[in-house]
């Protein structure tokens, strides 16, 4: 595996955010703000609907809030241009969801090469093709699913389903791994070898990590626990 | 690059989509075989009337005729004047009825007057050939060489020997017919073919025996004409001898006609010993006379009849034919057979009631002509000009009911046309003369103006099935969007961009349209190019026929397929794909990615 580039640093500034809901505005996440150094493991915990994952879509971009703002290695979200937004998310973020969100027709070396396809114009394809593939096969066999290349998603246990997502999320060698709930539609057992494969690729890849969990388990295993209630962080 | 690559796996994956591409496929094949074969019909029948009737008509508004038509071919025909012009010819068109002896047949049609090389009966028809401005040569038949190509001096006088080989060769073409419809129990078949066989042996008999027939006849005439020049002597003299006993002349005066009497009637009698077999055996001139005239009618039925006394059939007048299970055409009248035909004249002295007496005209058979326009070959038969000129009482002075002008293929749109229309007009048609010019499209104006019709009809019914199948393709892809949802948003937390969810269904949709559209083309073309088998086979399985040719003009279907139709049709369907992909896909462009990924 070739030098992986360091995680970088993460901070959200006064971030609030509300949603309609029909006539009613609800205000999910009111002033929150938080640093997380380069290279740090930070879980979030929080009941459900405290806004745990709203949060985790601000800080990955994939939202913008209301006010305040996000600072990923410094720079600024505020004013970012689309264009930007999506190369960020796609060079330097990872994400791995609660659902996996693999997508179907897709087996899973094509899943996982997903955001090469993305990141590459068809031309550069031509060159980077068979470097993306190695570098899946790479990812895959970091995650233990090396065998499993050409199996359909529909075809694996759905920890094995979760490590897919996490080679995706790590496909592109982004600076920094988000994920949502990874274990909160997994068994305990899976979940815990998940929280494993999670701990690994963060220390050896030296990823900044951001996880967001309802489960008091899965968050006392990250260096740093926050704790999120009604919209604010509470410590 | 991934747009490409998930549009192909959709594609490849998404069982609905399968749908969408055979609901193209069917919009495009309807789409290919009604413009096909509309487009095929209005260009045939272009075709047909270009090669019928030239690109121009000079017509007599009554039954009056042209008078001057052989110096309004002349000018028409001299390059200084009209360059526009190729050729012209007269043309006379009646009405008459057709018989066939021997047989209880009796059929009314129309009877034109056409000049071919090669024909006798008129002196002045050198040149102006019907066959210079129609493609007349290319439907006959029996003129053909053996191995089928048209004759290069079509005429209403072709050698005997050519006629035979050609009727040689048609019985045998009959009796493999015949042999086939035995295998397949085919009565009608069988039934025709055994007529045709009949008629064509009577036919070889008539053409073989031509000469002999003629000079049979020639003597016979010229017996009777003796038999009726000895007996009119003979009553002369009876009536001189009788005259000479009532004026009571000298004996010897009397006895000398007595004696001229008696010389006429053995020269009479001797006249009538030796006539054409075997002579009389009777003493009753006006009973041996009579014989004689049957003998005469007798062989004349036999005879094959000068060039200005024959006959070019259309091929298809009902009754004539018959057509096999295999669309095989037999044809019952061979070259050498007799028809007649019942003709009211047209000419001004007869104009008045007391003159419209129908004569009948006896004539043979010496080829039949094919336009593959079945109005026309159902329903006509080509004698020479000039005969049918004198026929219907034409000839003094001689006049035609049309004339028919051939324009040079850079003059024959339809604006040159209608400047020269106007050019003819100015020029050739005396102020006041009952004659009309008309372009070949004004001609047909009450066939291709419902027809014209019937295609913006038709355009605006696709137009509607077009809009259809993009309606069809939007519902689709509107599905497929709502069931991609969570897909757009994956594609968008790793770094999609809007544009790029876009184009995935934006391709996606072109894609569908393309194969709809491919498939469909080659779908309709193969059943446009096998309309006419695939007509035939529902007629034989199931007695269902669509085009029938007493009411679309054509024998077949036009089986045409342009290029240009057919890429249009494929531009068009790929159009309505993107277009009906074009709303689902900027839907997917808009979605935010955390309301995609939160959808249930």
């Amino acid at each position: 595996m070739s030098e992986p580039r360091r995680g970088i640093s993460l901070a959200a500034d006064k971030l609030r955010k509300s949603y309609r809901l029909g006539r009613v505005t609800l205000e999910v996440l009111k002033g929150v703000s938080f640093e997380v150094a380069a290279g740090e493991f930070v879980s979030i915990m929080g009941a459900s609907g405290s806004g745990k994952s709203t949060l985790l879509h601000l800080l990955g971009l994939l939202d913008r809030p209301d006010s305040g703002s996000v600072r990923l290695d410094g720079a600024e979200d505020v004013g970012m241009s689309g264009r930007r937004r999506n190369a960020l998310r796609c060079r330097d973020i990872g994400f791995v969801f609660q659902f996996y969100h693999l997508l179907p027709e897709l087996n899973v070396l094509e899943n996982v090469m997903l955001p090469a396809r993305v990141e590459h114009s068809p031309a550069a394809w031509l060159g980077q093709g068979a470097r993306a593939r190695e570098r899946a096969q790479e990812v895959l066999r970091l995650v233990g699913l090396a065998e499993r290349l050409k199996h359909r998603p529909k075809e694996l246990s759905g920890g094995e389903r979760q490590r897919v997502a996490i080679a995706r999320a790590l496909m592109n060698d982004p600076r920094v791994l988000l994920a949502d709930e990874p274990t909160g539609n997994l068994d305990s057992r899976t979940g815990g070898r998940i929280m494993e494969l999670v701990h690994e690729c963060s220390e050896r890849l030296t990823l900044t990590v951001v996880i967001v969990t309802h489960d008091a388990s899965v968050a006392k295993q990250a260096g740093r626990c926050l704790h999120l209630k009604d919209g604010r962080l509470v410590g | 690059m991934y747009k490409l690559f998930l549009c192909l796996r959709y594609l490849r994956s998404r069982a609905i989509a399968y749908f969408a591409v055979v609901g193209v496929a069917l919009c495009v094949a309807m789409m290919v075989i009604v413009i096909s074969v509309m487009n095929g019909f209005l260009g045939k029948i272009e075709t047909a009337a270009r090669g019928l009737f030239g690109e121009m008509l000079i017509m007599s508004e009554g039954v009056a005729g042209i008078e001057d038509y052989d110096a309004i071919i002349r000018r028409l025909k001299d390059d200084e004047e009209f360059p526009e012009v190729e050729s012209a010819t007269p043309f006379i068109a009646t009405y008459g009825i057709l018989r066939v002896p021997g047989f209880e047949y009796r059929q009314t049609l129309q009877v034109v007057g056409i000049r071919l090389p090669g024909d006798p009966s008129g002196a002045a028809a050198v040149s102006d050939f019907y066959s210079e401005v129609s493609d007349f040569e290319q439907g006959l038949h029996f003129q053909r060489g053996p191995d089928g190509t048209p004759p290069q001096q079509p005429s209403f006088a072709p050698s005997r020997e050519q006629l035979l080989a050609a009727i040689e060769r048609e019985r045998e073409r009959i009796d493999e017919l015949a042999e086939k419809a035995r295998a397949e129990r085919d009565e009608q078949t069988l039934i025709a073919a055994g007529t045709a066989r009949e008629l064509q042996r009577r036919a070889m008999y008539v053409l073989r025996q031509a000469e002999d027939i003629n000079e049979r006849i020639a003597a016979v005439e010229a017996h009777m004409a003796e038999v009726r020049q000895a007996r009119n002597d003979v009553e002369d003299l009876e009536a001189e001898l009788a005259d000479a006993r009532l004026e009571g002349l000298p004996e010897d005066e009397v006895q000398a006609v007595a004696d001229r009497l008696a010389a006429a009637r053995d020269r009479l009698s001797g006249a009538m010993q030796a006539g054409p077999g075997g002579g009389s055996r009777t003493d009753d001139v006006s009973a041996y006379l009579t014989a004689l005239e049957d003998l005469l009618r007798e062989l004349s039925a036999r005879r094959f009849e000068p060039p200005s006394r024959r006959a070019i059939l259309g091929l298809g007048i009902p009754g004539l034919v018959h057509r096999t299970l295999d669309g095989e055409t037999i044809r019952k009248i061979s070259p050498g057979n007799k028809i007649v035909l019942s003709l009211v004249p047209l000419g001004r002295g007869t104009v008045g009631t007391a003159g419209l007496q129908p004569i009948d005209v006896e004539l043979s058979v010496v080829d039949d002509c094919r336009t593959d326009v079945s109005s026309i070959d159902s329903n006509i038969v080509y004698l020479p000009f000039e005969a049918l000129q004198k026929l219907t009482d034409m000839d003094l002075p001689p006049r035609c009911g049309q004339v028919l002008v051939k324009v040079h293929a850079e003059h024959s749109d339809p604006d040159s046309l209608l400047a020269l229309r106007g050019k003819i007009e100015r020029r050739l048609v005396r102020p006041g003369a009952m004659v009309a010019v008309r372009t070949w499209r004004e001609r047909l104006s009450d066939v291709i103006g419902p027809l014209e019709k019937n295609r913006t009809l038709s355009a605006i019914m696709f137009g509607i099935v077009s809009l259809v199948s993009v309606v069809l393709i939007f519902v689709i892809f509107y599905m497929i969007v709502v069931q991609k949802t969570r897909d757009i948003g994956v594609l968008k937390a790793v770094g999609a961009s809007s544009g790029g969810v876009a184009g995935i269904f934006l391709a996606y949709g072109a894609a569908v349209g393309l194969i709809g559209s491919v498939l469909g083309t080659v779908g309709g073309y193969f059943f446009v190019r096998y309309i006419n088998e695939i007509q035939d086979a529902v007629d034989r399985w199931w007695g269902f026929r669509v085009w029938r040719k007493e009411v679309f003009l054509f024998e077949r279907i036009p089986n045409e397929v342009e290029f240009t139709t057919m890429l249009w049709i494929v531009l068009s369907a790929v159009s309505a794909g993107v277009i009906g992909a074009l709303i689902p896909a900027l839907r997917a462009a808009r979605m935010q990615p955390v309301e995609a990924l939160r959808y249930e």
